[in-house]
Order: structure tokens, then sequence, then C-alpha cells
């Protein structure tokens, strides 16, 4: 052992073993701002469910306290929902400690249903298929610290209490109500019936919203068929009962305000059956992590949004397909659902062993596959299918989809800044495929062309997985806008890599399967015109002109619309208006590469190399000398054209019409620029993404 | 008096004016106006005001006195440039009255100093010193080049401690300090050449040698343990966070080349004497005090990339809008890639723009988002600079 005096100034016994995660978990010892139990040293003294026996009341308790406590109960509980940890949040509840020991029969039987629908909450994102879940340490807080959901109480049971309370509550609103033969009248004066009658609608509301809200959880966990109408129908009641809940959140008993601001920040004014520090002890040793609950306005508002997001989750039981249920999923993670609703939708879809309705995924993908480019091979009694090989090659190639088209959808379940990753990672494993989708193709076609019916079979399942190889290409470029990943002087190559390669890769893969479309509609029209239902297929084949025409418009709108940005980018960084990082640091081969790096395990389409940009990207490539008026004028007619396409489109959606305002707003900035508008003005253009998420709308 | 209030709003921050200036006034009611516009504006309004009461003497003398001390060190802050400018501007109202005979310090001072007041005051203000600007320019373009003379000599005689501390740093900020002014006046003079409507003041030579450099700050590497305290002292008053020692010492420790720190200049003593004064001593920046410092690590991620990582950048709220904070992460940066670093990565607050223009402007690129990184529920980002 070195003493003390052995040491020289700075000199200290480091222990290997004491690395950065000890050193920032150390605390100072009685420092309030790190040690966290000096937090329950200082002012009145925090006391448990038994310890608070005299001052909790167990029975007798008021209405406006019972109206109080639970809505405290619904704040903690969402709250939690959004990714703080139980013990600081419902867990503060002293009633949820000992549900059982309650003697009011309201207040009882709303804390174990509470605790039971902790219980199937923590189920549905902690269990969601399999192990993986959608969840990730900031989203959700699964532990409960030891504290039991009750479950002496079944859950049959504690619904159970929950309709008898509600049916003897209901039954004390009719009698408040009827009392006068006239149904109840806000204007009126107040009479102590009314008032009487409104708390009693303020619980019921309450008592029935959590029975029938854990009831719609329970009934989509079962995943069947009948269950989705009837957690549709309690979602619809829920969806009534909060707005009640929400009129009447006065009825309930407020914390009286704490007279200064003097004590704990984390001693905020509570009712009586909430305890902040209770479980102050549960938590890690380091400093306290202040919770900041959300009030109950909020809370309420939550809880609506919510039973919207789940109404709106259940339709997923109507997509037919794998790509409209994917889709379906990737719509809906653009609204950035909660944690509950996103895994929700993944239970229902791809929940146990089969999919919703029943298929198993490789059937579905193999599905999903004959609806997109209808390979030959795939047809109903296709002759190839007697060739036991092929057949094996086909089967196996499905099965080989399944992982990671699952994780495909998996990753559209994730928190938007995770998704990014994923979708990295899942590049490979398309890469993979891809190779594997040509291999068989290219079996598939030899096999077909010495078959009495010689057929073609190229790139047909190949060019279904590029199709969602360049999905994911584009997801993962514009998720760096969405994310605010990119500074102004990276967007020229964003989306000059948009523009030049993925959309237009894109656009031919869906011409391609439109074209193959159409030829295997021929087949049939024409086999059909020998048995005589030409008229019928006329028909179909009429209606069913260029299924992809939509989809093939929207992308090459997109891809002009990336060309315009391209093109004004370059004329902004010509004019001097963007602002270049120092040198000494900054290279922007280095910056290309890493930011196209996913990009490179990715055969089709191949990578582009930095120096494959430059060349092609050089102004000296030009036979003239390029401008910055050149430059915009080129990106106005991007725009122009983009805006052409768009318009096309019938019936658009909202995106193409936020779509159709930003190359609007865009056309006449480049023509404002061309025209030398502000030219000699430093200051920059600012990108408004509030039109748009990844198109901005230029400002100068 | 009516004068009274607004004295005391604007004294306030005089520190926060010391610190940052190079780039145009952060507040809404100022974002017109720049930084350096607004400071010299100042100026006018209160030697105007201060005019009618200081005629009887002594009082409008010190105040001078002491008034042209602190708008030198003002003006310094930006480089020397606008501390030049300043002066130039100043001294010609200054110059009409005749020097008096210096008194015992007292407070009706210095208030042309601060540009930057607290907000609620600061509208008012603002319009006085619009008037104060136009009108002291019309009496005073006329005589420019003999007040500068006048102001110089006025420095040196008044006190030979300013003059020595004009020297000296000079040649600091040579060698230590020069890319923390550099870069700046470039801007800064153009803004103030903007906001000097009259051409006369931009044109006028003026020495810009006196007392210009007095706070140039001295960028060193972290030396021993008697700094840490130091050092913690600065970064936590601005993390949300508090860290115990141990993490300091761990990075510190470890890596201690790659701890720099920024000290203040021997600072002028009648400033400090003022601000004790006036009752705020925590304002005074003291001798050779941490104003500012880095911490970082460097060790092997994943088992191939070599990766820094800059854990604490912090700089005194007093010397901000220096590029001290540049500078320092330059230097970090060329510490870390002497050592084969690969990269460089740091996490930030979305919100915590000025930040996020700091390192973006060095090449830093914002690799990721990390969804509610902080404990306040904010995203954060990983942002990162490849250097191979």
């Amino acid at each position: 052992m070195i003493s003390f005096s052995d040491l020289q100034l700075g000199e200290l016994l480091h222990d290997d073993i004491f690395g950065l995660f000890e050193a920032m978990s150390a605390i100072e010892m009685m420092d309030p701002k790190m040690d966290a139990g000096m937090m329950c040293n200082r002012g009145k003294k925090v006391l448990n469910f038994d310890q608070a026996a005299g001052a909790l009341k167990l029975n007798n308790l008021t209405m406006e306290e019972l109206v109080g406590i639970m809505d405290s109960m619904l704040a903690c509980l969402v709250t939690w929902l959004e990714g703080h940890s139980a013990a600081q949040t419902i867990l503060t509840c002293l009633y949820l400690h000992k549900p059982l020991s309650i003697e009011d029969r309201a207040l009882r039987a709303f804390s174990i249903q509470t605790l039971k629908l902790i219980a199937i909450i923590n189920n549905v994102v902690h269990r969601v298929h399999f192990s993986a879940g959608v969840f990730e340490e900031e989203d959700f807080q699964p532990a409960l610290y030891g504290y039991g959901v009750c479950s002496e109480v079944s859950e049959v049971r504690a619904g159970g209490m929950m309709r008898e309370v509600e049916e003897e509550l209901q039954r004390a609103v009719k009698a408040t109500r009827n009392r006068q033969g006239e149904p109840w009248d806000p204007k009126m004066q107040k009479q102590a019936s009314d008032v009487q009658h409104e708390d009693a609608v303020a619980l019921f509301s309450r008592i029935r919203f959590m029975r029938l809200f854990y009831a719609a959880l329970a009934a989509i966990m079962r995943r069947e068929p009948v269950s989705i109408p009837e957690a549709e129908r309690c979602l619809a009641s829920c969806n009534e009962l909060v707005c009640i809940m929400q009129n009447t959140i006065g009825r309930g008993l407020k914390p009286k305000q704490a007279k200064d601001e003097e004590g704990n920040k984390v001693d905020y004014p509570v009712i009586m059956g909430f305890e902040p520090l209770v479980n102050q002890r549960l938590l890690p040793p380091t400093f306290p992590r202040y919770t900041r609950l959300r009030t109950r306005k909020e809370a309420m508002n939550y809880l609506e949004e919510m039973v919207a997001r789940l109404r709106h989750i259940t339709k997923i039981t109507h997509c037919t397909s794998f790509h409209s249920a994917l889709e379906f999923i990737e719509n809906f993670s653009e609204t950035r659902p909660c944690v509950l609703s996103r895994s929700l939708a993944q239970v229902l879809y791809l929940g146990g062993e089969k999919l919703w309705g029943g298929q198993a995924m490789a059937e579905a993908l193999r599905e999903a596959a004959r609806g997109f480019i209808c390979p030959p091979a795939l047809l109903p009694k296709a002759p190839v299918m007697n060739n036991t090989q092929a057949r094996d090659y086909v089967d196996s190639f499905f099965n080989r989809c399944v992982r990671p088209f699952e994780q495909l959808v998996q990753t559209c379940g994730h928190n938007r800044a995770r998704q990014r990753d994923k979708v990295a990672h899942l590049l490979e494993e398309f890469a993979m495929l891809q190779d594997e989708a040509d291999k068989v193709d290219a079996y598939l076609h030899n096999v077909l062309l010495k078959s009495d019916q010689p057929r073609p079979h190229l790139a047909y399942l190949g060019t279904w997985v590029l199709y969602h190889t360049l999905r994911l290409m584009i997801k993962y470029l514009l998720t760096g806008f969405t994310l605010e990943l990119y500074a102004v002087h990276e967007y020229h190559y964003v989306y000059w890599y948009l523009y030049e390669f993925v959309y237009v890769w894109l656009v031919s893969a869906l011409s391609r399967a439109d074209a193959m479309l159409l030829e295997q509609d021929g087949y049939d029209t024409n086999r059909g015109g020998k048995s005589g239902r030409s008229s019928k297929n006329k028909n179909r084949n009429r209606k069913k002109h260029r299924p992809y025409g939509k989809e093939i418009t929207y992308n090459q709108a997109l891809q002009h619309l990336c060309g315009g940005y391209y093109k004004a980018m370059l004329g902004l960084r010509e004019a001097g208006k963007v602002k270049l990082p120092l040198q000494e640091f900054d290279s922007e081969q280095v910056r290309y590469e890493h930011r196209f790096l996913p990009f490179s395990v990715v055969m089709t389409p191949p990578p582009v190399h930095y120096d494959q940009f430059l060349s092609m990207t050089d102004l000296s490539n030009f036979s003239q000398p390029v401008s910055p008026a050149t430059l915009f004028h080129d990106a106005r007619n991007h725009f122009f054209k983009a805006r052409s396409l768009l318009e096309t489109i019938h019936a658009p959606s909202t995106e193409v019409q936020q779509l159709l305002k930003v190359v609007k707003t865009n056309f006449v900035v480049m023509k404002l620029l061309e025209g030398g508008h502000k030219a000699d003005d430093p200051t920059r253009p600012q990108f408004d993404f509030t039109t748009h998420p990844c198109f901005p709308i230029i400002k100068i | 008096m009516r004068e009274a209030p607004l004295r005391r709003v604007l004294l306030e921050d005089l520190p926060s004016l010391l610190a940052c200036h190079t780039v145009p006034a952060q507040s809404a009611d100022l974002a017109p106006v720049h930084g350096a516009r607004a400071r010299t504006a100042h100026t006018h309004a209160h030697v105007m005001e201060k005019r009618p009461a200081g005629e009887g003497g002594g009082e409008g003398g010190v105040a001078a006195d002491l008034r042209e001390k602190l708008t030198l060190r003002a003006g310094v802050v930006n480089g020397m440039k606008i501390g030049t400018t300043d002066a130039e501007v100043h001294v010609p109202a200054l110059k009409c009255r005749p020097p008096a005979p210096p008194a015992p310090p007292v407070p009706p001072v210095p208030e042309e100093q601060c540009s930057e007041s607290s907000q609620e005051s600061k509208s008012d203000l603002n319009g006085a010193v619009c008037n104060g600007h136009t009108v002291s320019e019309a009496t005073s373009s006329g005589s420019i080049a003999v007040s500068d003379t006048f102001s110089l000599a006025s420095e040196r005689s008044s006190d030979s401690s300013q003059s020595l501390c004009g020297a000296r740093p000079r040649t600091r900020h040579t060698s230590g300090g020069s890319q923390g002014t550099q870069s700046t006046p470039a801007h800064d003079l153009s803004s103030a050449s903007d906001s000097l409507v009259t051409p006369e003041i931009c044109i006028s030579p003026v020495p810009p040698a006196v007392a210009v450099d007095d706070l140039v700050v001295e960028y060193i590497n972290y030396e021993n343990e008697l700094q840490m305290s130091a050092i913690m002292r600065l970064i936590q008053k601005d993390l949300s966070e508090p860290y115990s020692i141990y993490t300091y010492r761990y990075f510190i420790h470890n890596w201690p080349k790659l701890c720099f720190l920024v000290r203040s200049p021997k600072v002028v003593v009648p400033l400090v004497f003022y601000l004790c004064q006036m009752g705020r001593p925590e304002e005074a920046v003291s001798n050779g005090e941490v104003v500012g410092a880095i911490v970082c690590k460097l060790d092997v991620h994943k088992k191939v990339t070599v990766r820094g990582y800059i854990a604490m950048l912090a700089v005194d709220h007093r010397f901000r809008k220096r590029k001290i904070g540049s500078n320092l992460v330059q230097r970090a940066i060329r510490a870390m890639a002497s050592d084969d670093a690969d990269e460089v990565v740091l996490e930030t607050e979305i919100t915590n723009k000025p930040a996020l223009r700091l390192y973006e402007n060095l090449g830093f690129v914002r690799d990721k988002r990390l969804f509610r990184y902080y404990l306040n529920g904010v995203d954060a980002l990983r942002l990162k600079l490849w250097l191979r």
C-alpha cells in the first residue's frame, strides 16, 4: 500500500476496474444534487402505505377525492407510458401498493384494474413477437421494482369488481338525473342533486373507461377475428368516455399549491395517496432523476389520442396483402405513435406463429411477389412447379425471405431515431436476398426456356427484392432529413444521389413490374379468348391499365424534385451562399463516403463512389461555363417537371398536395434567384421543412 | 433621477458584454442591430445624457476616464479592430469636455458599456440609443484626429498599468490567442463600419496599439490536480447533470494531454476594482482564472476505430462568442489526430444551436439522433468528425 506521502501532486491510485461507468456512477455522499438518499431526508417525512395508515383514507372517501385520485393515477400512468420509470410515476401511488387493503369498493376495483392494465401493457410492449420488441430503453421502462400486480385477484374477477361498481354508479347517475324528469342542464342553477349527478357521472366514466380500455387491450391481444370488433366497440365507448372525463377533471380534488418554493424539487404538490419519493431508494444510487408528471389535462388528452391510435391500428386487420400491411405500418410510423400502439400493431400483424389472417409469412410473401410482378413460376398450376428442384428452390427462397421481411415490418415499429440504424442493417440482409433471388430467377429461366411453353424468367424475383431494397435506401436517406441530420452543405450530394440513382432505379423497377403485369395480362387474355371469356377479361384489362402508373408518376416527380434541389444547392454554393466548414478537418469525400456507407453492401444498385460523384458533377464538364443563374434555371425546370407530374396524379393525397406547395414555391424562388434577386445579399438561404419533412421550401 | 434604474440594468450586463460580441446580439429586440453597433450607440447615448449632469466637475471627468478604459476593454473583446473603432467613436464626444482631475471612483459611471442589457429595459433603451447615436455623430465627426491623440494620451498618463497591459499581451496575441480573434474581426469590422454611418469615423487613422490586446486569453494544457477544482467549477456551472469528481478524474487523469484550458488574461485592475466597488465581485475576472476547458478521451471503439470523445466543453459566459470554444475543440482534435484518432464524437442536445453551429463549422456531421437521450427528455444528436 502506498502511503499518502509517496504520491506526487496530482498522482492518484487508480484501479483498473474503476472505469467510466464507475466514475459516472460514483456520487459524493450527502450532496443533495447527487445523493438520491438525501432527497428523502429533507423536508417532510416520506411515508409508505403502512406508515401512512391514519392519513391515508381507506374508506368513506368523498367523490371529489375519488375522482382526484383516479385522475392522478391516470396522469402517472401516462407519464410512465411516455418512457419514465414506474417507480417515479405510477408506483408513487400508495393505493397501488396494497389495493386489497382499500375498503372503498370503487377505489379498490379501480386500483386493481390499474395494476392489471400495467401488467397487460408490460406484456404487450415487452413480448411483442417473441423476444424482439419494438421498444428501446428510451421508449419504455417495464421494471416494476418488485411491486406485484395483485395476482391474488384474477383478471376476470377484477373485471367483475369493476362492473359491479359501474352498475352501482350507473344507478346513481340515473337516480340523480331522473329525479326531475329532464336531462341535466349545465346552465341551470346548481342544486345539490346536480352536483351529485355530476360527481356520479365523473366517477362512472372513469371506472367504465378503465374497464373498457383494459378489455380492448385484452381483446386485441387475443388476435381472434371476433375479438377485433369487440375491441373496436370498447374503444369507441372509451373515446366517448374520455370526453366526459376531460369535462369533469374539475370535479377531482386538486393538490394544494406549496406555499413557497422551498424544499425538494421533486416535492411537487400532491393529493392524498401519492408520495413522489416513496421509491427513491429503489432507484440506482446515482443522482436523482426528476420526473415531471403530466398534468391531468395533458393525461386526458394523451388518453384521447391513444384511444384514437388504437382504433386506427385495429384497421390493420383489413389489410389483405403483405404490401398493404407494410404500407399501413409505415404510414402509421410517420405519425410518431406511442410505444403501446406501435407494439400493438406489431402484435396484431406479426403476432404468434402466423400473420393476421392465418397466413404464414412465407406464404404471404409468395403472394406479395406474385401480386407485384407476377413471376410465371408463381402462377397457380405453373408447369415449372412440377419440377421438384425448381419448386424446392422457390420454396426455400421464400423461407429465406421470412426473416428479413419480418425485420422490415418490425423496423417500422421502432421509434424513428432507431429506424435509421436498423435500415442500415436491413440493407445487408436484402443485399443477400437479392443475390439469392437472382440465382433462383436464373435457374427458373433455364428451366422455363426448355419447357414446352418456353417463356423467359429474367429478374422477376430480383425486381421484387430490388423494389424493397430501393425503398429502404430512400427511407435511409430521407430519414436523415426528418431527423435533422444533414447540414446545409451536405444537401447537394444527398439529393444528387436520390436524383441520379435511387429514384431512377425505383422508377425502372416499377416500370418493369408494370410491363410484366401487363404482359401476363396479355397471356391471360389470349388464353381466355380461346375459352370464350374474352369480353370479361377485356374489361379487367382496361381497368388494370398500368397498375403502377400512379406510383411511377409519383416517384418520377420526386426524382425531379431531388434534381431541382441538387441544382439549386449547386447554384447556391457557386453563388457563395452556403457556408462551408473550416478546411482543416473537413473533407467532403470522407463525409460523402460515410453518409452512403450502408449502401456499399448493396450490389444492385451498385454503390456510387465519391470520384464518380465528382466526375459526374464537375461543372467543367459543361461546354459553356456554368453560372449560378444557369443552375437555378435547371433547378427551376426540374421543379416545373415535378409539378406537372404531381398535377397528373388523380385524387392527390395530403402528401402530394404538400409536395405541390413545395415545388410551386421553390419554382418561384428559383426564378427569382435566376433573375439575380438578392444576388449581392450575403444572407444565407433558409430551408423550411414545416410543409414537408424531407423536401424544404427554400427561402431567400 | 430617471437615470438610476437604467444604469443599474445596464451595469448588470457588463460582464456579458465583455464576454459575447462577435456574433450579432442574441436577443430579439437587438437582433436587427449588430452587437457592435448597439454598443457604440450606447456609448453615444450616455455621453449625451451625461453631458448636462457632468458639466459641473469631478464626477463627469472620472466618468469619462473610467468609461474610456472600460470601453476600450469592451472593444478589445472583439479583437483589435473593434476596440479601436470604439475608441474613435466615443472619444469625440468626450473631448468636448475639459479633462477633469481624477477623483475617487464614484458609482455613476460606465453605463455606456453595456449593449446587451436585460430584456425588458432594452427596448426603451434602444430608442434612446438611436437618438444619441445620431446626435453625437453630428456633433463629433469634425475633430476625430485630435480626439484620438487625446484619448491615447489620457490613456497612457492616467493609468500606467493600463498601458502595460496593453503592451504585454500583444506578444501573446500573436502566439496563443491569435486564432481567437483573427477570424472575428473581418466579420465584426464590416458590421461595425456598417453601423458607423459617417465615413470620417471609419477612415480616421487610429494606432491600434494601446491596451487593445489585454483581454487575449491564454490556451494551456492541463498541468496538475491544482487546476481540477477550477475546471469543475467552470463546467458545473453550465451542465445540467452534476458529475462527481471521479468523472473528471477519469477523463483528465487518463488523458491529460487531451484536456485544454483557457486562462483569462492578466486583467485590468480598475475594472476589477470597479466591479468590487459595485458589490459585484463575482463578475470580476481574477488573474489567470480558468474561463474555458475541454475534456476528452481517446480509446479504441469496437476493437477497430480509434475514437476520440469530447466529454465536456465549457466557456465562461463572460468570454463567449470569441471562438474560444472552437479553438479549444480544434486543439483537442489536433491532439487526438496526432494520436491516430480515426474519428471524434460527442453528444449534444438538439436544442443547443450554438454548439451545433460550432461543431458543424469544424466539419462535424450529425451522425445519429438519440431519442430522449437526456434526463430532461430532450433528444440528443451524436456528432462525428471522421478524420479518415
